[in-house]
């Protein structure tokens, strides 16, 4: 195994780098400079168990059994599983790997996460460009901030001042109309 | 839901885009790359145990983009433009703008950093300045170390002595695996009236600051009806082909440019209509009129905007795209040279 393309050439000229070794700078012709880093699970050896072999050269092989016909790509991490390692988890396939480490925090499997509170965050202040839309957006400013808090949030750190922002704005907004209504009916009354 | 605290430690780097912005993060046994869209996240993992390479390529400082070449000279044009025009405020504080952005894009770093695993080799966005991407590649050096027995060094030269070809020599090799067939929408092409609509973009930059800088101004259809056909131009392919056809800078040039041109051209074609019509005015409306015609730093201002939209849309159509994987008609080697 070695390194591979686009790795293998200089992003600026295209021309093929020679790496040296430990992460030693090179320059290249164009004065790009290159440093690799290359770690031992360049060499792993994929282990070899009993299965449906590869017949033809083209064909695509099983991530963990390197001489077996992959059927299916892993949708968590991408590798490529026969029939032996394909697992199904819901409408999803896995492989091995992924489940064994789903076991331990369900949370590895997560692919996108939809952000409520920056939804609620744009549908409150959007609306004040033009206050009328705030009749029908700041209750959904509002429903979109509480789902937020429900919601499970994003991975990588983050605050949760936007909802709570979203959810005063669409407060306000909503007691605004309801004091307009109020002031036009005492109003209408008098 | 209460959720516990996150385990994720945030690394230098971050890169913006028009709608999109890309993290790196260190998990406990994974390396987190985090792409944040307009309401939603995705993730990718990169786990220290299968991490095989990491490459790191800095770009020198003399080696800048043509594109904060183009910048700096079109501003610094507008800067003298209105210094001729005897407008020294607006000349000064635009110089100082130009001034910040050279000194920002001489003394900036790019660099493009990528990790290669079993699967296969990926681009890290966040890591595009060099100094935070030393930083970053360090810690994260520093777990894979630990989460893999250690080879000797010579077998890890190994893995650096003879790089392969280029993937378009690569296809030519006859013990090349076929290359996976190329999906319809992938090998369709972004329409060539983007680029027409970016050149008449560009004429119009330059005719709007021609008629800036030349009193009285004339032609007063002229903009509206050119902001009309760059529309119609952009907005066509755009509902034919859809935007997933020109992804990435394609996509942020036309975007922006149908956003600022539908505004522009809006105002645009109120002042034509009611120029036209003046006589039906009173005194203030004739006076306020004749300043907004008589404010050539506010032209002048539309047309450096114009004439940097224009580029950038020209650059982005016809600068040469990276080849996607697959769509190069190169095979796609997910486990390397050795099988070959």
């Amino acid at each position: 195994m070695k390194l591979q393309p686009p790795l293998t050439h200089c992003h600026v000229c295209l021309a093929t780098i020679p790496y040296a070794p430990g992460g030693a700078p090179v320059e290249c012709r164009c004065g790009v400079v290159a440093r690799a880093l290359v770690y031992p699970a360049i060499f792993r050896l994929r282990s070899e168990s009993a299965g449906e072999t590869i017949q033809t050269a083209g064909e695509a092989a099983c991530f963990a059994h390197e001489d077996k016909r992959a059927v299916a790509a892993c949708d968590s991490c991408g590798r490529f599983v026969c029939a032996l390692c394909r697992i199904e988890w819901g409408s999803r396939v896995l492989c091995p790997a992924c489940v064994n480490a789903a076991e331990k925090r369900t949370d590895l499997l997560v692919r996108s996460r939809t952000m409520y509170d920056t939804m609620a965050l744009v549908t409150a202040v959007g609306s004040l460009i033009i206050f009328t839309l705030s009749l029908f957006a700041a209750p959904v400013a509002i429903y979109l901030a509480i789902r937020a808090f429900k919601a499970p949030r994003s991975l990588a750190p983050r605050t949760m001042v936007r909802a709570w922002f979203a959810l005063g704005l669409g407060l306000v907004e909503v007691g605004g109309w309801v004091w307009l209504l109020v002031f036009l009916v005492m109003k209408a009354q008098s | 839901m209460p959720q516990a605290r996150s385990e994720y430690k945030r690394l230098p780097g971050s890169r913006s885009r028009l709608f999109r912005r890309d993290r790196l993060y260190l998990g406990p046994d994974h390396v987190l790359l985090v792409r944040s869209l307009s309401f939603s996240e995705e993730y990718r993992r990169f786990y220290y145990s299968d991490i095989q390479a990491l490459v790191l390529q800095e770009r020198p400082v003399r080696n800048r983009t043509i594109a904060d070449g183009v910048a700096i000279g079109v501003l610094a044009a507008a800067t003298i433009a209105l210094f001729a025009t005897e407008h020294p405020v607006w000349g000064t504080l635009l110089g100082v703008v130009v001034l910040a952005y050279a000194w920002f894009a001489v003394r900036r770093e790019d660099c493009q950093a990528w990790v290669q695993t079993a699967v296969g080799t990926a681009e890290l966005p966040s890591l595009c300045r060099a100094r935070s991407a030393r930083k970053a590649i360090a810690l994260i050096d520093e777990r894979a170390r630990a989460a893999q027995s250690p080879l000797p060094p010579e077998e890890l030269a190994r893995a650096l002595e003879t790089p392969p070809p280029l993937p378009l020599q690569l296809a030519a090799s006859p013990s090349a695996p076929p290359a996976l067939p190329v999906s319809a929408e992938a090998s369709r092409r972004p329409s060539r009236l983007y680029v027409a609509g970016f050149a008449i973009l560009l004429a119009l930059g330059v005719f709007k600051m021609y008629t800036a800088l030349s009193l009285p101004r004339s032609f007063p259809w002229v903009m509206p009806a050119g902001y009309l056909i760059f529309l119609t131009l952009t907005i066509v392919p755009l509902l034919r082909q859809g935007i997933k056809n020109i992804r990435g800078s394609r996509a942020a040039a036309v975007l922006t440019s149908i956003v600022v041109t539908g505004s522009i051209g809006t105002y645009a074609l109120s002042w034509a209509t009611s120029r036209s019509s003046r006589n039906a005015q009173d005194a203030n409306t004739r006076k306020i009129y004749a300043m907004l015609e008589a404010a050539t730093p506010l032209h002048v201002g539309i047309a450096v905007v114009l004439l940097l939209l224009a580029i950038w849309g020209l650059l982005a159509f016809l600068m040469a795209e990276e080849p996607a994987a697959g769509s190069s008609g190169a095979p796609l080697t997910l486990f390397g040279s050795d099988r070959l």
